[in-house]
């Protein structure tokens, strides 16, 4: 091919370190890999062109950090696992990507000590002193510790909106900023450019339109087309959508409470049968349902195929933890226990934390990164194989 | 000539319902009046028994067995003094003929009356003379790991061996390295090479007598009977039986490799000279003695190029692995490129590959080095095009290694006689025109002067023919370690590309062979592809013209001469082809059992009906070893085909005499069909060149031909392989619509 002729050559320092962290990050495979490309021909989510795993494989047995930072097929890869069951060397390169994600969760976002202490369980001590401390500093501003308030349960009494505020606006707002300042960067290091004039694959119906990009994609999300398409990880496809729309249903339930609290003056508790509080529940539900049927997979999954790292048991355990909590919380006050309420409720507060506070450097940032990628490829044209197979 | 002979037809395997049996009787009892003629239900047990116990009863000299090809009975499994020869009436008559057809049962008879003649025709096998003198000491040149293990092999067989080593060192290459490659499972870790182990056995093995910083001076006579006599401090003379040659390797020069900076740039080295660097402790850049880092190496430096070594040594990348090994070893920053063709693992050696794949300081992918630059540091820059990574890659190193190949150290005895041959002339002053063919010959080929290694008093050359690319083998498939000289066998890297594993295995066959040899010898026999065979040539020397055909052309160098270019027989390093009898003009040389006289009387048997009978004959000459079973194989599978063909097998193509030819075309014969193996670079051949020989006689049919004016269309050669069995109908059918456009033969009924 004439294209292939003109290629530029590249100087190449492979990053020792670089190899050995995304072995850490649960990428210890990867150099099993021989290049047969057979993943990118299972593949049912990769571009026909410049198709992935195959290139990640050899950019990272190769420590080509640089490459694989600006890749947006990493974040294309939703693990279906189709290519490490066919890998004939057990390569697992839908480990090896989830890996190489967990590597930039940890070193793409400022600052990134935040983003090391989410890398390894020995800083757990750290994640979820953050919360403990802070917490307890609201509460004794409050001057609650030790006194647990008297009448109708009321977590207002316990600890004031204020001090809540103090805590959580504050945290999420600068790690959403901090996060924020990061994707700009992820896309800028994507080259919008770059891709769009690529060989033998006419542009998609997206490419260049911003806006219809950004609706495509978020239409993608919310259907999971593409998890749909996955071969071996078909489970995994309910599962996440339960994992996501539950938490959609809580955010909006949630957005929905601060409206009727600042905007209709509404003083909580709200009664169960308000929106706030019936998207609450249904999330719940979904959540813990989708929980379940993904936790159940992990534990039962076969570690030749895909096999779940720190990050990935992170992810989960916090987040089942936060609707169990939420939900004993709630149950506990009816049943009218106040100190038990009250403190339970701290605990949720301490899980909420661990899932918010971190979000930009936890597994929890798939989900931008993941958007902002998917968004890139509609936007460049680069999707336009896969959507036509989707069609 | 009153021998008595007995004919046993067998009626089983359908040949009883297909063939009119009594009129087939007839042949035997009436034309040929033979003293005994039976018929047998079939050749299985109980039949054979009788047969045999009937040979000894009625007291034969000799018997025919009608029934299935001579290859359905196991050999030696009749009486040895009675010579026994076999029909083929089940797969080359009824299984694919039909069955009650005239045609069918002439076929059938015609078998019957070569066979018949064939038994009156051959002679008792006596072992050669020499069988009595066989010496069984075997001599082993070369000292590294195959040369040693041969010696050990064989004195552990509790024979007497010989070790020569040119250097004054055991060890080889083996001694060399710092580490061998994995050769233990889980084949992952490097090894010590064990060779000091090794030396120490065979230096304390009171069979094994060792000789050091010596060389051969001169090997006269054959196998059996070699006389060695040794050059250098422990010259000696002595005789031995048998020869494993075990001269080893040594590394391909790299030569107008100039992009890949060798010898220009001072940190540019082969893998030999790495290796060393390892062995003596540190791998340092050779520019300023700082340990080297970065290390690149470039497999195939020269190797699978054809302007270059053509082949694949099939150690190098392996030998890039290992050092790949040290450079990690050395530092844990280390960085090590193997910049790849095809990268070969063998084996179980793909496990110590995946196993270097993994380490996360090798770097591993396909690709063309298309250049290598100095820079001011002199350090190294490579440019890598078409690699894996999708892009042109530029890497910086401390150390460019070339995975360079081996090359066999064998010396090439034909050309070394060509060389001597072209110079003897040029001295003897004779003028003419070849005197610039014998100057271009000498130039052409010159360099191979004084490379000598056996020194063998051969008349073809003092040292093994070698193939294509300077190896002395034979035939790598069928008769490994089998040279073209009798009695002397070649182990490890002279033989073919290997590891030290490979050649561990290589010189314990080799070692076996060479016992085999002497052993077989010792009972008058011939080694592979005849093995067992006792018949021999025989010389009628007073009728010799001093063509020196047979000398020329026996592929074993079996013959020496003397000054008037006599042929001088030696026996023991005959492997029984036939190809001096096929040779001879004068068709003075002759087996006891495989003689001119005998197929030619074999040819007369066959009846050849007249003309106006409109039914032709074509004399087939098949070689025994791959057309003849595959004919076997077209009549399992039950194929047709003409009837009017006359099969005979010959020891080899090469056997053929052009007489067998001529006799038959006189004889009224329609056509005739040469059958013989493959031949050319990749000969299928067991005997070497045999079926290349009688194509390059093909002149002399012609010409015969052409005195006779007859077509030249009337005799072909097919080369075929034993497994293409299906191509025989079609040879035969377009054969005879050949012959039925040219016409019968006018000399029929002359």
């Amino acid at each position: 091919m004439a294209a292939e002729q003109k290629q530029k050559t590249i100087k190449v320092d492979p990053d020792l370190d670089f190899i050995r962290q995304v072995n850490a990050a649960g990428g210890d495979t990867l150099k099993k890999c021989f290049q047969c490309a057979t993943c990118s021909v299972v593949c049912n989510l990769t571009p026909d062109n410049r198709p992935f795993p195959r290139k990640e494989m050899i950019w990272a047995s190769w420590g080509l950090k640089d490459k694989l930072v600006k890749d947006p097929d990493v974040w294309l890869c939703h693990q279906c696992n189709d290519c490490s069951v066919k890998c004939p060397r057990g390569a697992k390169p839908g480990d090896t990507l989830a890996a190489i994600r967990n590597y930039l969760f940890k070193n793409l976002t400022f600052p990134r000590f935040l983003g090391t202490w989410m890398s390894e369980p020995k800083y757990l001590p750290l994640v979820f002193g953050v919360p403990i401390i802070l917490l307890l500093a609201a509460l004794s501003a409050a001057g609650t510790i030790g006194k647990i308030p008297e009448g109708e349960i009321e977590f207002s009494k316990f600890l004031p909106h204020g001090g809540l505020y103090a805590v959580f606006i504050s945290s999420t707002h600068l790690a959403a900023l901090f996060l924020l300042v990061s994707l700009v960067r992820f896309w800028k290091m994507l080259g919008a450019s770059d891709v769009s004039s690529a060989v033998g694959n006419s542009r998609g119906a997206t490419a260049g339109d911003l806006r219809a990009s950004v609706i495509a994609t978020v239409k993608e999300i919310l259907t999971h087309a593409k998890f749909g398409k996955c071969d071996e990880s078909k489970h995994r496809y309910l599962g996440h959508l339960g994992i996501m729309y539950g938490f959609l249903s809580i955010a909006i339930g949630t957005g929905i409470a601060f409206f009727m609290m600042y905007g209709l003056r509404i003083e909580p508790p709200f009664g169960q049968f308000t929106p706030p509080k019936i998207l609450g529940h249904l999330g719940i539900i979904a959540l813990v349902i989708g929980l379940i049927l993904v936790i159940r997979h992990r534990l039962s999954g076969d570690e030749k195929v895909s096999k779940s790292t720190y990050q990935d048991w992170y992810l989960l355990v916090v987040l089942l933890t936060v609707a169990v909590t939420g939900e004993l919380v709630e149950l506990v006050r009816f049943a009218g226990i106040a100190w038990l309420a009250y403190w339970g409720y701290i605990v949720h507060l301490v899980f909420v934390f661990a899932l918010l506070g971190y979000f930009p450097y936890s597994k929890f940032a798939h989900i931008f990164y993941r958007f902002v990628a998917i968004l890139h490829s509609k936007y460049t044209g680069r999707d336009a194989g896969v959507a036509d197979l989707a069609a | 000539m009153a021998s008595k002979i007995g004919v046993y037809i067998c009626t089983g395997y359908g040949i009883g319902e297909a063939l009119n049996v009594e009129q087939l009787s007839s042949v035997a009892t009436k034309e040929y009046k033979v003293d005994v003629c039976k018929t047998v239900s079939s050749c299985e047990a109980d039949d054979l028994d009788f047969i045999k116990k009937d040979i000894t009863e009625q007291g034969l000299e000799r018997a025919v067995i009608a029934g299935p090809s001579p290859r359905f009975y196991a050999t030696g499994s009749f009486p040895e003094n009675v010579i026994v020869e076999f029909v083929n009436l089940r797969e080359q008559v009824v299984w694919c003929q039909p069955a009650n057809n005239e045609d069918t049962q002439m076929l059938a008879e015609d078998y019957l009356r070569m066979g018949i003649v064939k038994v009156q025709k051959m002679q008792p096998v006596e072992a050669f003379p020499e069988s009595k003198d066989i010496d069984k000491t075997i001599m082993v040149v070369g000292g590294g790991i195959a040369g040693i293990t041969a010696a050990l092999e064989a004195a552990a067989t509790g024979y007497n061996t010989v070790l020569i080593e040119k250097s004054a060192q055991l060890g080889g290459w083996m001694a060399k390295l710092k580490k061998s490659i994995p050769r233990t499972p889980p084949y992952e870790a490097l090894e010590d090479t064990g060779i000091e182990e090794k030396i120490k056995q065979v230096q304390s093995n009171p069979k094994v007598k060792i000789f050091t910083s010596t060389e051969i001076e001169t090997i006269k006579g054959g196998p059996g009977l070699f006389d060695v006599t040794l050059k250098g401090p422990g010259a000696a003379s002595f005789r031995v039986g048998a020869i494993v040659q075990a001269t080893g390797w040594k590394p391909f020069e790299p030569k107008n490799l100039d992009h890949l900076g060798f010898r220009k740039f001072a940190n540019v080295i082969t893998n030999v000279e790495l290796e060393e660097m390892a062995k003596n402790g540190r791998i340092a850049r050779k520019s300023d003695g700082k340990d080297a880092k970065r290390v690149v190496f470039v497999q195939c430096a020269g190797s699978r190029d054809k302007a270059h070594l053509s082949y694949c040594s099939s150690i190098c990348c392996l030998n890039s692995l290992k050092q790949a090994a040290y450079v990690r070893e050395q530092s844990s920053e280390g960085k090590a490129y193997i910049i790849y063709d095809n990268l070969r693992a063998p084996g179980h050696y793909e496990y110590f590959y995946k196993k270097m794949q993994q380490d996360p300081g090798v770097f591993l992918t396909k690709g063309d080095v298309v250049r290598v630059a100095e820079n001011a540091d002199k350090s190294l820059t490579v440019d890598v095009e078409k690699t894996l990574l999708g892009e042109n890659i530029s890497v910086d190193a401390d150390l460019v290694v070339l995975a360079v190949g081996m090359v066999p150290c064998s010396a090439d005895g034909e050309k070394i006689r060509t060389v001597k041959d072209a110079k003897a002339f040029l001295a003897s002053g004779e003028g003419g025109p070849q005197v610039d063919v014998m100057k271009k010959r000498i130039e052409d080929i010159g360099q191979h002067e004084g490379t000598e290694i056996l020194n063998l008093d051969y008349r073809q050359g003092p040292d093994l023919p070698t193939l294509q690319y300077g190896f002395p083998d034979s035939h790598f498939i069928c008769f490994p370690y089998e040279t073209r000289r009798t009695g002397i066998y070649t182990a490890g890297a002279v033989r073919a590309p290997m590891d030290g594993l490979g050649s561990v295995e290589d010189a314990t066959g080799a070692a076996f062979k060479a016992i085999q040899c002497v052993e077989m010898l010792s009972r008058g026999e011939t080694v592979l592809p005849r093995a067992g065979d006792r018949s021999y040539p025989e010389f009628f020397l007073q009728r010799c013209t001093q063509c020196k055909r047979c000398t020329e052309e026996c592929p074993f160098g079996t013959l020496n001469e003397d000054v008037k270019g006599t042929p001088l027989p030696n026996p023991t390093r005959c492997r029984r082809c036939g190809i001096c009898l096929g040779a001879c003009p004068e068709r003075i040389i002759n087996f006891k059992n495989y003689s001119v006289d005998m197929i030619a009387s074999m040819i007369k048997a066959v009846e050849v009906p007249d003309e106006d009978e409109e039914k032709p004959r074509v004399l087939v000459l098949a070689c025994e070893n791959d057309a003849y079973p595959a004919f076997d194989t077209v009549g399992l599978k039950r194929l047709q085909y003409s009837p009017f063909i006359r099969v005979i097998p010959v020891r080899c193509l090469g056997s053929v005499n052009v007489i067998w030819i001529n006799e038959s075309l006189a004889k009224g014969f329609d056509g005739v069909l040469l059958l013989g193996c493959k031949y050319g670079d990749d000969y299928q051949c067991h005997f070497i060149r045999g079926s290349e020989l009688m194509n390059t006689r093909g002149d002399n049919v012609r010409e015969k031909l052409k005195q006779m004016a007859l077509e030249n269309e009337r005799v072909q050669l097919h080369q075929i392989q034993v497994s293409e069995y299906e191509k025989i109908p079609t040879i035969i059918g377009e054969f005879m619509e050949t012959i039925e456009q040219v016409g019968m033969n006018p000399f029929k009924g002359m």
